[in-house]
């Protein structure tokens, strides 16, 4: 398996782990109150650090265990690069729009930042996911 | 197994045929990884032009003595 197969699997794991429980516990804090402030803010910075943190732990080990992997990458990498940030921005654009109808119904602006938060999670994911189908299938 | 492409190659030939050469020496030499030219072996990727030739440089023949396309 190479370099970027594996940082795609620590990436996948990183954001559901970190965004699962971050998304978790923001539907159990409630909708923001009446005046639909952003009262997860803490939980959206510790969330934000603790992704930092596991990124930069998952791949520091992991080219610490293959060094000579970790600065491999040539232009089939970067067609899946591509190939799978495409997906990923189209995956976005639609999580964009679905915020732009949440601005339009006019609900607390909490649920349209979380619901963007989201959007560019599950982008993230699909840009992954497609690097590791590619990656299997060839691409 | 991988999707094919529509890209054949005589590779593993010339490997065999210039001393057993490894799929590790050879993308040394060509400079892709050596995930990047099993990929390219297999029929699983097509490379760009540049590494084309670049293969063709260190078997010292041409490009289409070691590509070919299969027509649908």
């Amino acid at each position: 398996m190479t370099f970027p197969e594996k940082s795609s699997i620590a990436t996948i794991v990183a954001l559901v782990a970190v965004f699962g429980a971050y998304f978790a516990l923001a539907l159990s804090l409630g909708g923001g109150g009446s005046g639909g402030g952003i009262v997860h803010k803490p939980l959206l910075v510790g969330a934000v650090i603790a992704l930092a943190v596991v990124m930069a732990g998952s791949h520091g080990l992991l080219a610490a265990l293959a060094p000579a992997d970790a600065d491999a990458f040539d232009e089939r990498d970067r067609r899946i690069a591509w190939r799978g940030g495409h997906v990923g921005g189209l995956v976005l654009a639609v999580g964009v729009c679905a915020a732009l109808v949440l601005t339009l119904l006019e609900v607390p602006y909490v649920h349209i930042a979380n619901a963007l938060l989201l959007a560019w999670v599950l982008a993230e994911l699909a840009d992954q996911a497609t690097r590791l189908v590619l990656y299997r299938r060839g691409g | 197994m991988g999707r094919p492409t529509r890209v054949t190659n005589r590779i593993r030939d010339l490997r065999a045929a210039h001393g057993e050469m490894t799929q590790a020496e050879l993308a040394a030499l060509v400079g892709v990884t050596r995930q990047t030219l099993n990929a390219v072996e297999q029929g699983k990727y097509s490379p760009s032009l540049e590494v084309a030739f670049r293969i063709a440089d260190v078997f010292g023949t041409r490009v289409d003595d070691i590509f070919a396309y299969r027509a649908p």
